[in-house]
């Protein structure tokens, strides 16, 4: 009788640690509200980059692709959207993210400066490009 | 100064994805567009298994 209790009582303290684990929760990077595109590519812009290099520029565009490949697989998750919408929003970040990585290319920033040492004009007009058709 | 706890997020990702990528290469840095690269990879997977998930 005693083992018994003895089991019924590990059982019962095993259940409230499992309990306390799955109640506890940590602050979850992968839970970003709808509009967290809207600003926080400029924010981490601003945040990071203080010497001006043309990748502050990419940055913004980068992480607004990248929340709006995000936004998608949620939505769709929910179902708010449906699989072609979905696919069709692969296909467009999927274009604004080549542009970005050949306006990057253009640009072939130098390590220490920050600056192109490629054409700065090509990266622009790749980068105007890329902003364009992520609107 | 606030800071929306999506901002955050965000930028704790990125960073995070950057020095992820960093050390299994053996490097003491990286640099922010190679971090944002491998951040929109992963949610380029994301949607990609989503799709999948939802043409089943």
């Amino acid at each position: 009788m005693r083992k018994f209790i003895a089991g019924v009582a590990v059982l019962a303290v095993g259940a409230i640690l499992a309990m306390g684990a799955c109640t506890h929760r940590e602050p979850n990077d992968t839970t970003l509200s709808a509009n967290a595109s809207a600003d926080s590519g400029a924010f981490l812009a601003a945040t990071l980059c203080t010497q001006g290099g043309f990748d502050c520029e990419t940055a913004p565009v980068y992480t607004t692709n990248a929340l709006a490949r995000r936004a998608a697989a949620n939505q769709l998750r929910k179902k708010e959207i449906t699989a072609d919408q979905a696919i069709a929003t692969l296909a467009k970040t999927d274009r604004v993210r080549s542009l970005l990585d050949q306006s990057m290319t253009a640009c072939a920033q130098d390590n220490k400066t920050g600056k192109c040492t490629g054409s700065l004009t090509k990266a622009k007009e790749l980068l105007s490009q890329a902003q364009a058709a992520s609107l | 100064m606030k800071i929306t706890n999506d901002n955050a997020r965000v930028l704790i990702s990125v960073l995070k994805a950057g020095v992820v990528t960093a050390e299994k290469k053996g490097e003491s840095s990286f640099e922010l567009t190679n971090a944002l690269q491998v951040f929109d990879d992963a949610a380029r997977q994301e949607l990609v298994d989503a799709i999948n998930e939802a043409t089943k």
